[in-house]
């Protein structure tokens, strides 16, 4: 081939170097990887220590580790350990010894270990010992998506492989997902002890045919829920209900199995585990796994302009990193914070390989809406080495075997530190070295993070939030439960009573409460529709409406799919929509259909949508008027309130953006309809008599408050330690009266925006028909992203005055002069005295 | 939260509409909003006037119990009691073209040919001899919906059978959620009636895919055995669509050559469907499409097919059963056309040949056969749906006849019988208006029959060339190329 030939030749300089990428072995590895260190750090040396500068603010080693290792429990089959042996595995980890041990002392048990520490042991062992001792034992395995049950499936079936042919048995390990062949699954129901499904499968595929899946139910003893962390938020909270379905239907079949969870380093593992499942949970987070030498390096793009606070595009040194690797023959996988700058990264990277057509197939990209089968060629490419760089979303941040990669570079603070580690540990093997490279963006967040290196290495990782009881979820699974199995009236689903809701339901004729038929037994409540609600509900989000996107360049086709939130900002008309770096104009937005049209194109810019919220709040739960406190708080602190809120939002137009320059070359108007939903939220209002005894005009005091709620938003996400697509910032009239007091006014006007990278802008545009923001006395909302509130809005009310603090210090100690996007928001965006602003009213209320 | 305002954001989640503050305040009590879904008891009214009417008389505290309306009897078992509806048919009941004893005369056949349904299932009935005719158990289901799964109730399982003198159903009513174990005992009892005496065999439209899955779920759902696992079962969907869905509606095949005249032929004759609703889409099976085309049955105010289980519904909230007498009888009517299409099936597999009046009755029924293993019997048909008999003005004709010889010649050359097979082969080779690779497929047999069988290379030249005429893509012109290559040096070696 023609890219080998000229690699071949040696030439080991300039771009063509890309042309010469193959597998290295494992000690000249280790010399291009040092080689790679000396291009990013010159004064490099093999033992150098964290002695930040202005671009690279952290280097951090993270020595290799011994395994530690521990005996078979007692009481494991001769089998098993028979056939572990044949695998070359004759005593344990410490993790896996003591996970497998509390698992067969039938206590649940949530494992946090990092990746690639063999966690499948954990829970392949407790299993496989229950089903030799009695082969009537089942046990149903989650993965968070079809391609890891398929990964975990090839792993244990060759564990069930051994143990057949040594004891002459017929184990049965089977996946059941959607691609399962129709002819297959009765068998699969009678036979398979151990089943390997996704939660979407047994929501809506599974527990509605419980009776066909008797044998399961009747003999489950484990139910293990791998890559626990992944559900937080709307999925997670859909899975406790899905949990409680499931636990209802084994309580009707007379089972009670036990949990077996593994998740990667968060906060709160264990509370996770128990409030997902409702069950008292035992935790075990020391892993004994070896480790490989790991270098961890922090760069902040350096500074173009003071003035205006302006660093160099962190795209653009996201692609000098990364190629800096690609060039010493190392195999990466760059992480992007959204689809959009995954596809700008994937053409700045095919762009620097040169060669005959089809050569840049040694980039690709990866993310969500790809369909199933490029996604599959992909990651065999990388298994295989035929990819030598990816560019992914967090799509790839779970454990798909890609193999082990050499260097993990972020482009962008991925916004948790759990999603940090866990992106980091996509490069890294159990002996020899790797590196991850964080390249910060100039959003607040990312200074901060690069700007306070212990912050991230030294402190706790966040909390996985959860809200089962977010009452569009609840109701979901309500109807789901009736239909599986008719509620008792006084059986409880959570922790809530379900009986009003019930009640309800019976009211709008979905079920009926049928008498008792014998004395001593309960009334239930009974299923009275004919539709079969599962279909109706997707656990990925609050509502189950996606859009499809279709191609018409030379026929239709489908080449992805965008959720119903994101559609608008990202498939309105003229908006460029990029698959792996190839350009689509969208031609027209089906709405009503959930279709948008698009032509490939070829064009130098991508487009931003601008939207705007306004929030409404509609239940005050609890407020905190900061009189009577004296701690902390200023001479007139701000009252702060958390309740139920609702938010109106519309894309009214998009911006175009050059790609390598990100110049506005652009904008046009959008005419598309509202989204609304009800959420939670808190919100506080800066008393009249700070804002009126500000000595600056009306233009630079509303330049300060849109400068505050902005950096605002950044350190909601850092205390929340949530993902910035999770939480709404909003400005308006802290002079409307709440609806739970009487009239309802709306008013509002400021926009949260920004898909392209990390930077969220507060414009200053109105949207038509709205009253303008009273900035006398104005009020900064912060809500749940998510229709019914995913449970981050309590947790923010009680660190208020954290919030407050924070904020202040990341304006008043960001070294720009007057406001830039790394603090108030950029320049130009933001007035001048922006930052000033800000900071005297800080001084007011704290 | 409290309760009204909970009830204002449930009723929101289930509109998918979130309510703005802007909205104004909640409807006002007492206004109820549209229920969703098409299964509501509002538009129950608007298709039938005794719903609506039976809503007014619930209103008014006036409802009427089950066992008034229905006409039932309660049958206390030993877990519970269920409400049996029984009712008889006599033989000389008009339904359709025939009274009941014609197809109770039909049903006769049952002792010869249901064994050959059976065996394609792997099941022989126990005694297994001529002097036990089998008793034939008709089974048809109500359910409070099509999806399947947990939450989709049997709430009418009914029965029919062949009596001395008449046709019976007994149909079992699921009176309340509470006492669906004393339905399924029940129908457990009746399943085992006279078993000793006489092998049951269970006969059902569609009852293989829907029917029996369902009513088993409903047993493990209550962890009770089913008793269907061990019922022999034949199931008529399949044979009827064989026979006749052709006959019901234009099947892509026939699709001739020139003229695009069989849309035409059929919508001319008496075959054409009705359009309209969906069970008479072209080519569908519906036992209601059946009994029409078939039995000549046309049911006057007969309850639609979907709006069966908000009827239910209506009922199982207000108690009032007057919306369900027009379900059970239905169901009757359903039980009553299964065991009549049945016996005309049964007959005509065990007439063959005889049977059929029209040829592609003929080509079907021999299709039919060939799946019941009755090769004979099947090549018979075949033989006769292919003959010339000057008849063959008709377009169709002419197409049917040309898959009956391609039938009758693969008959043929699997039994060895390469001459006959090819002179069917032949005789389809000739035929005008004809799909394309139909003759391309008769051409090239004859091709390899001169060849290898008859060893006329001149003949098989013949025949290849005009195969590769009528080759329309690539590969298969490619074989037949070859397969002149290889003539041309056969013949150019032996001149």
């Amino acid at each position: 081939m023609a890219r080998q030939s000229r690699g071949n030749e040696g030439d080991r300089s300039g771009q063509s170097d890309l042309l010469a990428l193959r597998s290295q072995s494992g000690a000249s590895r280790e010399q291009a990887l040092q080689a790679a260190f000396h291009h990013l750090v010159p004064s490099w040396h093999r033992d150098y220590a964290d002695s930040p500068d202005e671009v690279i603010t952290a280097v951090r080693r993270m020595a290799a580790a011994e395994a530690q290792c521990a005996p078979m429990p007692p009481g494991v089959d001769p089998r098993l350990v028979q056939a572990l042996a044949s695998r070359g595995i004759t005593e344990l980890y410490t993790h896996q010894a003591v996970a497998a041990a509390h698992a067969m002392a039938g206590e649940s048990v949530v494992v946090t270990t990092p990746t690639a520490s063999g966690k499948t042991l954990c829970y392949n062992i407790p299993v496989l010992n229950a089903i030799l001792g009695d082969p009537s034992t089942r046990a149903l395995y989650l993965f968070p998506t079809k391609a890891l049950a398929q990964d975990q499936l090839a792993e244990l079936d060759r564990l069930a492989q051994s143990i057949n042919e040594s004891a002459g048995l017929d184990l049965g390990v089977f996946t059941y997902d959607g691609d399962t062949p129709q002819d297959a699954r009765r068998a699969i129901r009678a036979r398979a002890q151990v089943v390997l499904t996704n939660p979407d499968m047994l929501h809506s595929g599974i527990l509605p045919h419980h009776p066909k899946w008797a044998r399961l139910f009747e003999n489950l003893r484990f139910i293990v829920i791998d890559e626990l962390h992944a559900y937080r938020g709307v999925f997670g909270s859909h899975l406790a209900n899905v949990l409680r379905r499931l636990r209802r239907v084994c309580r009707h079949y007379g089972s009670d199995p036990v949990f077996i969870c593994s998740s990667a380093t968060i906060a709160n593992p264990r509370e996770l585990a128990e409030r997902l499942t409702e069950r008292p949970f035992d935790l075990v987070e020391e892993s004994g796994a070896p480790r490989g030498e790991k270098y961890f390096f922090f760069v902040n793009p350096p500074i173009v302009n003071r003035q205006l606070g302006i660093r160099r595009s962190y795209t653009q040194e996201t692609r000098r990193v990364a190629l800096e690797f690609l060039r010493h023959g190392l195999q990466i996988i760059v992480f992007a914070q959204s689809r959009l700058v995954t596809e700008i990264l994937t053409r700045y990277l095919k762009d620097t390989v040169q060669g005959p057509p089809g050569a840049d197939d040694v980039v690709r990209g990866y993310r969500g809406g790809y369909l199933p089968n490029r996604r599959r060629e992909i990651e065999k490419g990388l298994r295989d080495g035929e990819v030598r760089a990816v560019v992914a979303t967090s799509a790839l941040e779970l454990g798909i075997d890609i193999g082990a990669l050499d260097v993990s570079v972020l482009a962008g603070y991925p916004g948790t530190i759990a999603a940090t580690w866990q992106r980091a540990g996509r490069a890294g093997r159990r002996a020899g070295q790797s590196a991850a490279v964080l390249v910060a963006s100039s959003a607040p967040l990312d200074q901060y993070i690069v700007r306070n290196p212990s912050y991230f290495f030294d402190a706790s990782p966040e909390h996985a939030l959860i809200n089962p009881d977010n009452l569009q979820i609840l109701l979901a699974h309500i109807k789901c439960a009736a239909f599986e199995l008719p509620f008792g009236t006084t059986e409880a689903f959570g922790r809530e009573s379900v009986q009003d809701i019930l009640q309800i339901l019976s009211e709008e004729g979905l079920v009926h409460l049928a008498e008792a038929q014998a004395p001593g037994e309960e009334a239930h409540w009974h299923w009275t529709n004919e539709s079969y609600p599962a279909d109706a509900i997707s656990l990925r989000s609050v509502s189950s409406d996606n859009f499809v996107v279709v191609d018409n360049t030379d026929h239709a086709r489908v080449i992805g799919e965008t959720d119903f939130t994101s559609a608008p900002s990202t498939l309105h008309e003229k908006a460029i929509y990029l698959v792996e770096g190839t350009l689509y104009q969208v031609e027209r937005l089906d709405f009503e259909n959930r279709k948008a049209f698009v032509r490939q194109v070829e064009c130098d810019y991508y487009t931003d949508a601008i939207r705007y919220d306004r929030v409404t709040i509609l239940d005050t739960f609890e407020t905190d008027t900061g009189q009577g406190a004296s701690e902390g708080l200023g001479a007139n602190p701000a009252p702060w309130s958390h309740g139920e809120v609702h938010v109106v939002s519309r894309v009214v137009g998009f911006k175009k953006i050059k790609f390598y320059t990100n110049e506005n070359v652009g904008s046009g108007e959008l005419d598309l309809p509202e989204q609304e939903m009800h959420t939670t939220g808190c919100w506080f209002t800066i008393p009249r008599r700070v804002m009126t005894a500000l000595p600056y005009g009306g233009d630079d005091r509303r330049d300060g408050v849109i400068g505050l709620a902005f950096a605002m938003g950044q350190i909601a996400q850092l205390l929340l330690m949530c993902d910035r697509h999770d939480i709404g910032v909003s400005i308006g009239n802290g002079s409307a009266l709440d609806a739970a007091q009487g009239t309802a006014v709306g008013g509002g006007e400021e926009v949260t925006t920004g898909r392209s990278g990390a930077v969220a802008r507060v414009g200053r545009g109105r949207g038509a028909g709205q009253a303008p923001v009273d900035y006398d006395e104005p009020r900064v909302f912060v809500y749940d992203n998510y229709p019914g509130g995913i449970g981050l809005s309590e947790p923010l009310f009680t660190m208020r005055r954290a919030l407050l603090a924070k904020t202040r210090d990341l304006i008043a100690t960001c070294p720009c002069e007057s406001g830039c996007p790394s603090c108030v928001g950029p320049l130009g965006e933001v007035g001048p005295l922006a930052k000033t602003v800000a900071l005297d009213i800080f001084a007011a209320v704290i | 939260m409290d309760r009204a305002s909970l009830a204002a954001r449930i009723q929101e989640i289930l509109k998918n509409r979130p309510k703005g503050p802007a909205d104004g305040s909640r409807p006002a009590d007492g206004l109820q909003p549209a229920r969703p879904g098409r299964a509501s008891p509002t538009q129950i009214a608007e298709h039938d006037e005794e719903a609506a009417f039976a809503a007014r008389c619930a209103a008014a505290e006036s409802s009427a119990s089950v066992l008034e309306v229905l006409g039932g009897t309660i049958v206390e078992g030993a877990r519970g009691p269920c409400v049996v509806v029984e009712r008889s048919y006599p033989a000389t009941r008009q339904h359709g073209h025939h009274a009941v004893e014609h197809y109770l005369a039909s049903a006769r056949a049952a002792r010869v040919t249901l064994p050959w349904f059976l065996g394609r299932t792997g099941v022989t009935l126990p005694a297994d001899g001529a002097d036990t005719e089998p008793r034939l158990l008709f089974f048809d289901l109500e359910t409070t919906g099509l999806s399947g799964g947990a939450g989709t109730y049997a709430f009418l399982v009914g029965f029919g059978a062949f009596e001395r003198d008449g046709f019976r159903t007994r149909q079992f009513f699921l009176r309340g959620y509470g006492e669906e174990r004393a339905l399924l005992h029940a129908v457990e009892d009746e399943l085992s009636r006279e078993e000793a005496a006489q092998p049951s065999v269970l006969i059902t439209y569609n009852g293989r895919s829907f029917d029996v899955p369902l009513i088993e779920t409903r047993y493990q759902f209550n962890r009770l055995r089913s008793p269907f696992d061990r019922m022999p079962h034949v199931d008529m969907l399949f044979p009827a669509r064989r026979l006749w869905k052709r006959r019901l509606g234009p099947a892509d095949r026939l699709r001739p050559e020139a003229g695009g005249g069989v849309t035409r032929i059929l919508a001319a004759s008496r075959l054409a469907p009705a359009a309209g609703r969906f069970d008479d889409a072209p080519g569908s099976c519906a036992l209601t499409a059946i009994e029409r085309d078939i039995l000549g049955l046309h049911r006057q105010d007969d309850v639609p097919g979907w709006e069966i289980p908000a009827r239910y519904f209506g009922y199982a909230r207000t108690g009032d059963a007057r919306g369900l007498g027009a379900v059970f009888e239905h169901n009757r009517l359903d039980l009553l056309s299964l065991a009549a299409v049945s016996g005309v099936i049964l007959e005509m597999v065990r007439e063959g040949a005889e049977a059929a009046r029209e040829r592609h009755d003929c080509l079907a029924l021999g299709r039919l056969l060939e799946y019941l293993g009755r090769l004979d019997d099947a090549e018979r048909c075949f033989a006769a749906a292919a003959l010339d008999d000057g008849m063959l003005e008709r377009d169709m004709d002419r197409v049917v006849r040309a898959d009956a010889l391609h039938w009758l010649a693969l008959h043929r050359r699997r039994s060895r019988r390469f001459q006959e097979a090819a002179e069917a082969w032949r005789a389809l080779s000739e035929i005008e208006g004809i799909e394309i690779e139909r003759r391309r497929e008769a051409l090239e047999a004859l091709a390899i029959h001169h060849e290898h069988r008859a060893k006329d290379l001149e003949a098989a030249r013949a025949f290849a060339l005009g195969a590769l005429q009528l080759a329309d893509d690539a590969r298969r012109a490619e074989e037949v190329r070859h397969r002149l290559g290889r003539l041309s040096r056969k013949l150019g070696g032996d001149p």
